[in-house]
């Protein structure tokens, strides 16, 4: 062979080697990925097929002494939708997406997208609409006698094909259909300019298409048909377009989704298996009726209306859904709307008053009564009955789309729905559609919402879950220490997706624990009571603040009431919570400008004051357990009771020796108590020193934590306040100084006393989850009969004599005090009273403060004997 | 009647086999969709069948003769893409004659390996460096004509192809280092005129482990599915329609792009290398042909189609398996694809066309050897031989001296070439 035959035999050879080389590294290649990655590929491929819903969990209810419920949680759900995901359904649209696929060269005509002003875009969209018809009628009849093989099927990227009207993209003549989302988008197109209602989808459209020998066919329908059906669109388009005004888009809207109710329908199959699904999967954790237990059943029933937890009839009314028709509303629908349309008689939401827009909410079963979101509910119009109700609510739809701006964010169109609502809702709207999807929430209600009842004790939840303040935040956002009882453990409904499109459920799958159940020591009854006595003190001194008191079993130190007013609603209380993040900023701010020097003393000083008294007058602070930590609040006189004790214990003082005083005239103990007097126990007190003083005050129960309450932070803070420099004993033993409590705190030291010396620590909490909570640590205090006698005596007169008749009948024993406050207060003073009854066999003590007023403390003591009054009432029954 | 070549007999064997792979292939994709791509295929395939055999009994000379006329002809309809062409997915690739839509690009692959083949027939062809500016040129014209549309995985076809059948025209050592110096300057300007999302496609294949997970979900999303499908099918794969990924619709594309990744994952290992098997088969079956054809038309033609099947090959089965950048490369003969089909077929029929019609002209070198090995037939009949052969390559060569003895003997001989036939002469 030749040197060049040679070389070339070689070479052949060198190219087949490196052939086999390069196939040989595919092997290997693949090798490695079918045998060694095989595993974790196909760990990925099974994560991937997972679909895992989320099903939340409720939050523990908080419940009264008694079971009843202080805080409930409601089932609810959110319908929502993505407005990037909406799509329209009108027959005129789906016209023009057909002639710019069977045309692409008259899509050049409107490459633009459509203007941002509603009026703008709906002339814009009404111009294409008609354009597209003149187009429809020189060829629709080619296209719809065209074979399906001028449908061409090809797999395309989808993100290229997102973008519609971009040049010409396919040969004319020829309709490509994509096997993307505008492929998918042309098949819809096909479908809704088909008269013929059997036609819904389009894998149906797909098989018709394979077996048809034209469009017409598989369509069902002829060019004259569809015409006929588009000019119906566009004749009604222009009478109202005639009819509306320029600016009036909205109703113009409203008559274009009034067409849709013809899609609605068709959809209607589609939407009941994802309601179905998505509900049940929802609420029950399955979306098979036979697995949820007796007492789901029995709830659905009585939800469906059904006699019987009968399965059979549970699932066929579960599919039937009889309370939803085709735009006649059910007997219970119609009397819900009418008793909102004569609640609103004509008004917007916005001019209704709380009273009224808790009613409203109640009749559409709408679980808050907050303006903006029952606006929503009604979409910003008067609710009106049956088919207009359904036009209305269609209306909404609309707003979605045109909120397009929100892209990807859901848009909730109903928050708190009730089950049959949500239900009704979704299959009016015919939401089983892309975009559209329910949630399933739990909501909260509160007893006595609108009055406030306990509002600042148990705080708040907002919609968004979010608790603020109270025990819904120490118990349930609190720290650790808190364990967080009402908050449950939300569940995940896992399903695979198979190969076939069907879903397995998976035996990972968790159901939801919803948060224990809290039971307090508070007597709901009592507390609003207590509130309602509060509020009637404060009418009778209208320049007081507020007013705060406590109530205390002396037996079990459980905490019967604590109150505080003004009472403000949940809502308020919410919204009042949320801008206090406000006054907290400002206030850094202003010491930080002082501290810069851009604000002078005087004016530090007036803004700093301003701050403090709208501190004061928060109704956020739980001012009736924690006063003294918060704003300045001596306790005043009542503190001598404690005082006498001491000095008594330490053989301090002679109870029988006369003193003269200037304040009182010259008094012993008995006298010094019933009347107060400062300046015998300054006197009397000095040999006892401060901090001795102190300290007894502690052992009765001062600066002691109390689980949820009083917090050790606190304590420390005000005993260090007590212990300072700046506190002197002959204010502390008087109750005024440097000294700060709360009535609760009093209270507290108060059941000490009618203990004869005992301290308990009190609770707010009886159980969670059913485990009785463990009781605080207790001590004794040195007390002896002698002391006690005469201490009790002189309340007792005290009580007697201000406590007016009630006073007397109930054997009240009391101390009052006037707290002076100075300061920013000027003049103003805190009005205590505490006390005990009966004094002979003590069951309740009782402490009241009148905030910022002129009255004295005696002015209190009438309230105090009817609060204990009230206390002492007949006993009820525990649920 | 001609008899058929057993390399006839073993490319129509191995063709049939990648066709029925493609035909079942097709099918199970098709069921996922609820679309008959079984049929159409198969309809395809009988066209590109019916094509090859009529591609086949054509001389591959005659084809080859006029294969400039061929080049400039495909060459002109690339040049109406930009033109006329249809923009399909951002594209311009396609053109309409007569109500039938392809892509001129497909062709194009084979009517350069023709035209190339005549230009480089000749052994002056590849010698100097100047001499290749035809062949760059007949490169270079449909190379940026279908980069332009833009379609760089065909485009990227042309260029082994080109440098195979240099090589095996014989080009030099130094002409092959300057091109290759050449290709490395020309691949760096190359790639910084590389649109955004083709480079990217280059990271999220090599640099795959640096992404993100939200980062391959968004840009690897195909390769990463491809990778999963391969994975999963483990080493006899999961079975025909069976395949998780196929029938979960998650792998774009997979008629054509991604066949190979349907194959592994439901045929396994074992189905993806007797599939990567043919395609070597295949391949060597050509080379072979070329390697024993005479005519070095015959031998470039072949070579130049067996280098576009490979690589074709190779190309998309290394895409699947994430060791090439993503391109949109289809399988010969098993992607979905009615242009695709034919003109692969028609190639290989052209490769068949060379074994069916070996070259009876020889060169003068050839024939040489060849009555060296008469005359030592014949001298070791009569005896009279008294020179021993000598040896070249094994292989016993003789000189013209006792060529010419034993044709005196016998009479003479008539010497064909080429370039026509002369009396042998003999010297003494």
């Amino acid at each position: 062979m030749t040197d060049l035959g040679l070389l070339i035999e070689r070479r052949m050879g060198r190219l087949f080697l490196i052939f086999v080389g390069g196939f040989l590294i595919l092997f290997l290649r693949l090798a490695w990925l079918q045998v060694i990655r095989a595993e974790s590929f196909t760990r990925k491929i099974l994560e991937d097929s997972l679909v895992a819903i989320d099903l939340p969990a409720g939050r523990g209810r908080i419940l009264d002494r008694f079971g009843r419920p202080l805080a409930d949680r409601v089932e609810s759900y959110t319908l929502s939708v993505f407005p990037s995901r909406f799509r329209e359904r009108n027959r005129l649209d789906a016209l023009t997406d057909l002639v710019v696929a069977w045309r692409p060269g008259w899509a050049a005509r409107w490459t633009t997208p459509l203007p941002r002003t509603r009026g703008a875009a709906i002339r814009e969209r009404a111009l294409r609409y008609t354009a597209a018809r003149r187009e429809a009628a020189r060829w629709l009849g080619a296209l719809l006698a065209a074979p399906p093989a001028a449908l061409d099927f090809q797999g395309s990227r989808r993100e290229e094909l997102a973008r519609r009207f971009k040049g010409r993209t396919w040969p004319e003549g020829v309709l490509v259909v994509p096997a993307s989302r505008y492929g998918a988008r042309l098949l819809d197109a096909m479908i809704r300019v088909s008269t013929d209602p059997s036609l819904t989808s389009r894998v149906q459209l797909r098989k018709r298409l394979a077996d048809a020998p034209t469009l017409a066919a598989a369509l069902g329908s002829t060019p004259a048909s569809v015409l006929r059906a588009i000019d119906e669109e566009l004749q009604e388009l222009d009478a109202l377009a005639s009819q509306v005004g320029e600016d009036d888009t909205d109703a113009l809207l409203l008559r274009l989704f009034e067409r849709e109710q013809q899609d609605l329908d068709r959809m209607e199959r589609r939407v009941e298996g994802v309601l179905h699904d998505r509900i049940a999967i929802s609420r029950f954790g399955t979306a098979n009726l036979a697995k949820i237990d007796r007492e789901e059943r029995k709830a659905l029933a009585a939800e469906l209306r059904v006699p019987d937890t009968n399965m059979n009839r549970l699932a066929e009314a579960w599919e039937d859904l009889e309370a939803v028709s085709r735009g006649e509303a059910d007997p219970d629908d119609a009397a819900k709307i009418d008793e909102g349309l004569r609640i609103l008689a004509g008004r917007s939401v916005r001019e209704l008053d709380g009273a009224e827009r808790s009613a409203l909410a109640r009749a559409i079963e709408f679980w808050s009564d907050d303006a903006a979101s029952l606006k929503r509910a009604l979409g910003k119009k008067v609710l009106r009955k049956g088919d207009e109700r359904r036009a209305y609510l269609s209306f909404s739809k609309e707003w979605a789309r045109r909120l397009q701006f929100k892209g990807g964010v859901p848009f909730d169109l109903y928050r708190g729905a009730r089950f049959p609502l949500a239900a009704r809702v979704w299959r009016n709207h015919g939401l089983g559609d892309l975009g559209f999807r329910v949630r399933a929430a739990y909501g909260r209600t509160w007893a006595h919402d609108e009055e406030g009842t306990a509002v600042f004790l148990m705080g708040r939840v907002t919609r968004q879950g979010k608790a603020l303040g109270g025990l819904e935040l120490a118990m349930g956002e609190g720290g650790a220490s808190a364990g967080r009882p009402l908050l449950g453990r939300p569940g995940r409904f896992i399903r695979r997706r198979e190969p076939d499109g069907t879903f397995t459920e998976l035996p990972e799958s968790t159901a939801p624990e919803h948060g224990k159940d809290v039971r307090l020591t508070l007597d709901m009854d009592l507390q609003r009571s207590v509130e309602d006595q509060l509020e009637s003190l404060m009418r009778r001194h209208p320049e007081a603040t507020g007013a705060t008191a406590a109530v205390i079993d002396v037996d079990s130190g459980d905490i019967l009431a604590l109150a505080q007013v003004p009472r403000v609603s949940g809502k308020e209380w919410i919204a009042r919570w949320l801008r206090d993040g406000d006054r907290l900023r400002e206030t850094r701010a202003a010491r930080e400008a002082w501290r810069r020097g851009d604000l002078d003393a005087q004016a530090y000083s007036e803004r700093r004051r301003r701050l403090i008294l709208e501190a004061d007058r928060n109704p956020v602070a739980n001012r009736a357990a924690d006063a003294g930590f918060q704003t300045r609040y001596p306790p005043g006189s009542v503190m001598k009771i404690f005082g006498a004790t001491a000095l008594l214990e330490e053989g301090i003082l002679d109870p029988d020796e006369v003193v003269p005083t200037t304040d009182r005239g010259p008094v012993d103990l008995h006298l010094a108590l019933v009347k107060s007097s400062n300046q015998y126990f300054r006197r009397q007190g000095r040999p006892l020193g401060k901090t001795q003083l102190i300290e007894w005050y502690e052992r009765f129960g001062m600066f002691h934590p109390i689980k949820y309450l009083i917090s050790r932070h606190s304590c420390d803070a005000r005993r260090r306040l007590a212990l300072g420099p700046d506190s002197t004993l002959k204010n502390a033993i008087i109750g005024q100084g440097s000294l700060a409590s709360s009535v609760l705190e009093v209270a507290s030291m108060t059941s000490t006393l009618a203990r004869r010396g005992l301290y308990r620590t009190p609770r707010i909490v009886l159980e969670i989850g059913g485990q009785a909570e463990p009781r605080g640590p207790g001590h004794r205090v040195a007390m002896s009969d002698e002391t006690y006698r005469r201490v009790v005596r002189a309340m007792r007169v005290v009580g007697a004599k201000k406590g007016g008749r009630t006073g007397r009948e109930l054997d009240i024993a009391a101390k009052t005090g006037t707290a002076e406050l100075h300061g920013y207060w000027g003049r103003l003073h805190n009005a205590y009273s505490t006390g005990f009854a009966p004094a002979e066999a003590p069951k309740v003590v009782v402490c009241v403060c009148l905030e910022r007023t002129h009255a004295s403390g005696s002015r209190t003591v009438p309230t105090l004997a009817e609060i204990a009054r009230l206390a002492l009432g007949p006993p009820k029954e525990v649920r | 009647m001609k008899r058929v070549s057993p390399h006839e007999v073993f490319l129509l064997v191995v063709l049939l086999i990648l066709l029925g792979m493609g035909t079942v292939m097709q099918v199970s994709i098709g069921d996922a969709q609820g679309l008959d791509r079984g049929s159409v295929f198969l309809r395809w395939a009988a066209l590109a069948l019916g094509v090859g055999f009529v591609v086949r009994v054509i001389p591959y000379k005659f084809i080859v003769r006029n294969g400039a006329i061929i080049y400039l002809g495909v060459l002109g309809l690339l040049a109406l893409v930009p033109i006329v062409g249809h923009v399909v997915f951002n594209a311009r690739r396609w053109i309409v004659i007569g109500g039938v839509s392809f892509q001129p690009s497909e062709p194009m692959k084979i009517a350069f390996v023709i035209f190339m083949a005549r230009l480089l027939r000749h052994e002056r062809s590849v010698k100097r460096l100047r001499s290749l500016v035809a062949p760059g040129i007949a490169l270079a014209l449909p190379l940026s004509l279908i980069l332009s549309q833009p379609d760089l995985g065909t485009s990227l076809l042309f260029i082994p192809t080109a440098l195979a059948m240099l090589f095996v025209a014989g080009i030099g050592r130094r002409e092959i280092l300057v091109i290759l110096l050449g290709g490395l300057l020309l691949g760096g300007v190359g790639y910084s005129a590389l649109r955004p999302y083709q480079k990217e496609r280059i990271v999220s294949t090599f640099l795959r482990e640096r992404l993100t997970r939200a980062e391959r979900a968004r840009e690897g999303y195909q390769l990463e599915q491809s990778l999963r499908s391969v994975a999963v099918g483990g080493v006899f794969g999961q079975g025909l329609g069976e395949g998780i990924q196929n029938r979960l619709n998650r792998l774009p594309s997979r008629h054509n792009d991604f066949v190979f990744a349907v194959i592994a994952e439901e045929l396994g290992l074992v189905g993806a290398a007797f599939l990567m098997g043919a395609f070597l088969l295949l391949l060597l079956t050509i080379l072979r042909i070329a390697q024993r054809t005479r005519d070095p038309q015959g031998r470039l033609l072949c070579t130049g189609l067996g280098t576009l099947f490979g690589f074709q090959a190779f190309v998309h089965i290394g895409v699947n398996l994430g060791i090439v950048p993503t391109t949109g490369m289809t399988l010969p003969f098993v992607s979905a694809g009615g242009t695709s089909l034919c003109v692969s077929v028609a190639g290989l029929a052209l490769a068949a066309s060379v074994a069916r019609h070996p070259s009876r002209v020889l060169s003068g070198s050839i024939l040489r050897e060849q009555l060296g090995r008469l005359r030592l037939v014949l001298g070791s009949r009569s005896g009279r031989s008294s020179h021993p052969p000598r040896l070249q390559g094994g292989k016993p060569m003789v000189d013209s001296s006792s060529l010419a003895e034993t044709r005196n003997g016998k009479g003479a001989w008539t010497e064909t070439s080429h370039r026509g036939s002369r009396p042998a002469t003999s010297s003494r």
